[in-house]
């Protein structure tokens, strides 16, 4: 889903100060919902998969044998009696051992993407929330102006332009995909402002500092947490399609896009070359998802009872 | 519709439009090196690059280039294309058709599927059909649309041969595109329509329209699909912008000829005029949808009045 979107299913009701120190119930909470444990678990797996790449790859991701190109999957390699569990692409090269390295560039493109944006919008949907005025209507066009470009266009003509190296994709993500979060942010603080414990802060003579730190950001950290979740599969996606249109990370890197892209022109005789990578990046995504969604129900205290479906 | 907000309104768009522009522009000036030698490549003779670097005025500062910039954008005027040698914008505009077309039908498959199973998901709440529309949904937003694509291409003309995996003219060139990039908006549709009609349902209005003995069909599609639609109009129409930029995706995989295939050949051929052309093209067309959306919603709503 697109981030932008989630406003409209976000906690509307914000609770006052946080209770802590009950992790426990939290967490058992958290466990009840079984799509986001698995979520949970999926992303946990593909985490272990990227850090440990090395430990289980059955073969390099690079090493190309053209004595075993396009073989389909479950090939077995007479020669040295190998089984190619996902087939080999058009230049012999193993699709499983790619996969596995594949998931490096998803995660560390999408991870810190997010991470940046989420910090940028954040701070101006607090500024534009909080003081309003002149501040408001100049961070609102802005995200009224990022949202009128397409962004997978905006990203492709920046990457074209300044160069597909891994600092600039994650850079492009990052600078066109804050208006989400400046969006939510400034809804909450608004709900927030008018608050009594904020006015009780303000009317005490806490500074603005003061006031945004301890009081409101705080009590935004959710909604943001669970919008960012979102975002990260939505960049996963994103990534690879990057990589797809020949403008991400760029080969003989493996990355889900560029294998993709490879399987394309190959879609005719071995369909096998795009539909793993595909279904990697859906699972991985749907993992995302499902946590995203567990969070929520988390976090919205009016969907409690019925979010451990 | 009161007259002061459609004036504050079109105001606002235009500003946008104007900002749009300044993005446009400066989208070739951030880049780290000078344009001229970034269009014309390293092979080209610093004599090449001087005469581009005159004809696109890249002499003058940065603000007077801008002025030329708007001023020739305002007549149309975007620069020919590097690669085809025919006036920028007309070349982009002429591929419009095909991207709306793509775009229309993907999005009437959409609404149409997305809105009924939102719909049963939020009457039937918990049964089955919520579970499979809410994974349905799920699906939709997890999904790669172009692997999506891939996928259909695999199964439906490379191995069934029921549809052309490429190109338009006839309906049938239609289905697949419009499926996929359909797709993209199916899971956001469902899940809108449905927490809107759980909404909704909850309302006095509901329980005096059943109590006054109306059929269950009148109160649903009358007063509760009536009132549920208004949030899913404006997110739909924010959402232009995500779906014009599927299509751009969806017509690389399908060969389809509109404006997103030119502007990413474009992008690859370093042809910035038909890149800036696009994107603007593009992006007036978004702003042009939400003033729509809104002036409708402002009619629709009679609290906004």
């Amino acid at each position: 889903m697109d981030g932008s979107s989630m406003t409209g299913t976000m906690p509307t009701t914000l609770t006052p100060p946080q209770e802590h120190g009950r992790p426990l119930r939290t967490w058992r909470r958290f466990a009840r919902h079984r799509l986001a444990f698995c979520g949970l678990l999926i992303l946990m797996a593909v985490v272990l998969m990227a850090l440990l790449a090395d430990a289980f790859v059955p073969r390099s991701p690079v090493a190309q044998q053209i004595r075993l190109r396009l073989k389909p999957p479950g090939f077995v390699d007479a020669r040295s009696g190998q089984t190619l569990w996902l087939g080999t692409d058009h230049l012999g090269r193993d699709i499983f051992s790619r996969l596995i390295y594949g998931s490096r560039i998803s995660l560390i493109v999408s991870l810190p993407a997010v991470a940046i944006s989420a910090a940028i919008g954040l701070t101006l949907g607090l500024m534009a929330g909080f003081y309003g005025s002149w501040c408001e209507s100049v961070v609102m066009r802005l995200v009224d102006l990022q949202l009128a470009f397409p962004f997978i266009l905006l990203a492709l003509s920046l990457v074209a332009l300044l160069g597909p190296s891994l600092p600039n994709i994650i850079l492009v993500f990052a600078l066109t995909t804050w208006p989400v979060y400046a969006r939510t942010t400034r809804g909450a603080v608004l709900a927030l402002r008018e608050q009594e414990f904020v006015q009780a802060a303000r009317s005490l003579g806490a500074s603005d500092a003061r006031t945004l730190w301890h009081h409101v950001l705080p009590n935004i950290l959710s909604p943001v947490l669970v919008l960012a979740s979102f975002e990260v599969a939505r960049m996963i996606i994103l990534e690879s399609a990057l990589g797809f249109l020949g403008l991400g990370v760029q080969p003989p890197i493996p990355t889900w896009g560029n294998m993709l892209a490879d399987g394309r022109d190959y879609i005719r005789d071995a369909w096998w070359i795009a539909a793993f990578p595909g279904l990697i990046i859906m699972i991985t995504a749907a993992g995302v998802n499902f946590l995203g969604d567990g969070l929520r129900d988390l976090f919205d205290p009016t969907m409690q009872h019925t979010g451990s479906m | 519709m009161t007259f002061a907000y459609l004036v504050t309104r079109s105001l606002q768009s235009l500003l946008l439009i104007w900002l749009a522009t300044l993005v446009v522009f400066l989208l070739l000036h951030i880049t780290p090196g000078d344009p001229a030698t970034l269009i014309l490549g390293d092979q080209a003779t610093p004599e090449q690059v001087a005469d581009l670097r005159r004809s696109m005025g890249l002499d003058r500062p940065l603000h007077a280039q801008y002025g030329r910039f708007l001023t020739h954008a305002v007549r149309g005027d975007f620069g020919l294309s590097i690669r085809a040698q025919q006036p920028a914008l007309s070349y982009v505009l002429a591929r419009l058709p095909a991207t709306l077309q793509l775009s229309a039908g993907a999005f009437a498959f959409a609404v149409l599927t997305g809105i009924p199973l939102g719909m049963l998901a939020a009457m039937k709440r918990l049964s089955l059909w919520d579970h499979g529309s809410m994974f349905v949904a799920l699906l939709g937003q997890s999904m790669p649309v172009y692997w999506l694509g891939l996928m259909l291409i695999v199964i439906f003309a490379v191995h069934l041969r029921w549809l052309p995996a490429s190109g338009m003219g006839q309906p049938q060139h239609l289905v697949l595109p419009a499926f996929t990039l359909g797709t993209f908006l199916i899971g956001l549709i469902i899940r809108l329509t449905r927490s809107s009609m759980l909404d909704v349902l909850h309302r006095e209005y509901i329980r005096t329209a059943r109590a006054k003995g109306l059929s269950e069909h009148i109160v649903l599609v009358r007063h509760a699909l009536k009132n549920a639609c208004l949030p899913v109009v404006t997110v739909l129409g924010l959402q232009m912008g995500t779906l014009l930029g599927g299509a751009v995706i969806t017509e690389t995989v399908f060969a389809w000829p509109g404006m997103g295939m030119v502007t990413v050949t474009a992008i690859h051929q370093r042809d910035y005029p038909v890149v800036q052309s696009a994107v603007l093209v593009l992006a007036v067309l978004v702003v042009l949808i939400n003033w729509g959306v809104d002036i409708v919603y402002h009619c629709l709503d009679p609290r906004m009045r």
